[in-house]
């Protein structure tokens, strides 16, 4: 079987070299994180492009369902 | 000139990568995605294939940064009212037990050593099937609309399937507020089953394959379907950001990387379907399909540069399309906003 090792010798900045370790010694931990950080991330990116968005000036809450 | 700085080590991956490369993959995706309702994990793989991650790193990176997306389509989606959640969450369990039983089908496969071609040609089948469903009904409901016909409020429509299907009165029967139907709660389970059976045989996400599946089979209007299905993907995706991490299969840094352009794609992508019209959202799609479609064709050939080209050029030509009904929606809004604001200060 293949195993996938994080090269932490390559890393200097402290974040980086956390989850680098914890991907080499705790895989599930590590995709907790993932999965915590992937969402947080997004909703972080949402709410600030929701902020910028709303500068606009554009309606951004209501539109009209035409098919055709 | 140095351009070391263009370059960012992946530490899992063990590569160095072009960032500005997934910055662009991830708008463009974030565009496409957040107007189609789909994750798009058809076009993010070959892209960062492309640019140097091995192919098991790009699937699961892919599935985080799809999760991530969604989040933020289905926000702006949400403010429009394109989610019906309660159609979400029913389908949900369809769609993860169906997604489950298509991974067994997949292992059985594996056994028999028959994987890697049934897949793709099972594939491009439903792709082929997909496109072609999307272009009669489009030509089916341009001559009901020349002749005159129109079906309830929706228009003139070409495929109706949904129609028999909500005749089907097995309890309990639901009412979706958002979408504007009631049908048997039966009937979104067994379409969001039958797709996650195939996603997960498929090993994609499943809303090339969800999207037509509310409009045609469960009658969504469009924008719902692109606002639920995006949903969907959210969920979905993070599900399966879970699984490829414990594989060891991600590279978190691209992710987050990827995410940032996609943020400000999906509300180009998400804010433009206000201002397209529900055919031509299913004609662009059924183009999408065509082109995936072309390229998997061509992969089984071994043709994996042109396959690339392909899907390459879909996502520029589908992107600039997009954001061009995007900047020309807004900019007539904002022109339309200012002359009301004129007339009213005038009086």
């Amino acid at each position: 079987m293949l195993v996938v090792v994080a090269d932490t010798r390559r890393v200097s900045s402290g974040i980086e070299k956390y989850f680098a370790n914890l991907y080499n010694t705790n895989i599930l931990l590590f995709a907790v994180w993932a999965v915590v950080l992937t969402a947080l991330w997004g909703v972080i990116l949402g709410v600030l492009m929701d902020f910028i968005m709303s500068r606009t000036g554009l309606d951004l809450k209501s539109r009209k369902i035409i098919e055709h | 000139m140095d351009a070391s700085w263009l370059y960012m080590y992946m530490p899992i991956a063990g590569v160095n990568i072009f960032w500005p490369g997934l910055v662009l993959i991830g708008f463009s995706v974030g565009v496409i995605g957040g107007f189609f309702g789909m994750g798009g994990a058809w076009m993010v793989t070959p892209g960062l294939n492309i640019l140097g991650f091995p192919m098991a790193f790009a699937i699961g990176t892919d599935i985080a940064h799809i999760a991530g997306k969604s989040m933020i389509s289905t926000m702006r989606h949400s403010k429009f009212g394109n989610v019906d959640y309660k159609l979400g969450f029913v389908m949900l369990v369809g769609t993860m037990v169906g997604i489950e039983c298509g991974a067994q089908i997949i292992m059985y496969l594996e056994r028999l050593g028959m994987v890697g071609s049934v897949v793709r040609w099972v594939y491009v089948g439903f792709l082929m099937l997909i496109a072609f469903m999307v272009f009669y009904d489009y030509f089916k409901a341009v001559q009901k609309r020349k002749a005159g016909q129109v079906d309830g409020e929706k228009g003139a429509e070409g495929i109706t399937w949904y129609k028999t299907f909500h005749k089907i009165k097995i309890p309990p029967m639901v009412h979706f507020k958002t979408a504007g139907f009631t049908c048997s709660a039966w009937l979104p389970i067994t379409v969001s089953f039958v797709t996650g059976v195939l996603a997960g045989f498929l090993g994609i996400g499943g809303g090339l394959l969800r999207m037509p599946a509310l409009v045609y089979l469960i009658g969504c209007p469009t924008h719902i379907a692109v606002g639920t299905d995006l949903f969907e993907v959210m969920i979905s995706g993070l599900y399966g950001a879970f699984t490829y991490t414990l594989k060891g299969r991600i590279e978190l840094i691209a992710v987050f990387v990827m995410l940032t352009g996609a943020a400000i794609g999906a509300q180009i992508g998400t804010v433009a379907t206000k201002y397209a019209k529900g055919y031509g959202i299913r004609v662009a799609f059924g183009c999408a399909v065509l082109a995936c479609m072309v390229s998997i064709i061509l992969k089984q050939f071994n043709y994996s540069a042109s396959a690339a080209a392909v899907i390459l050029s879909a996502i520029g030509i589908i992107c600039i399309y997009i954001m061009g009904i995007m900047f020309k929606g807004a900019a007539n809004e904002l022109r339309e906003k200012r002359i009301r604001e004129d007339a009213a200060a005038v009086v």
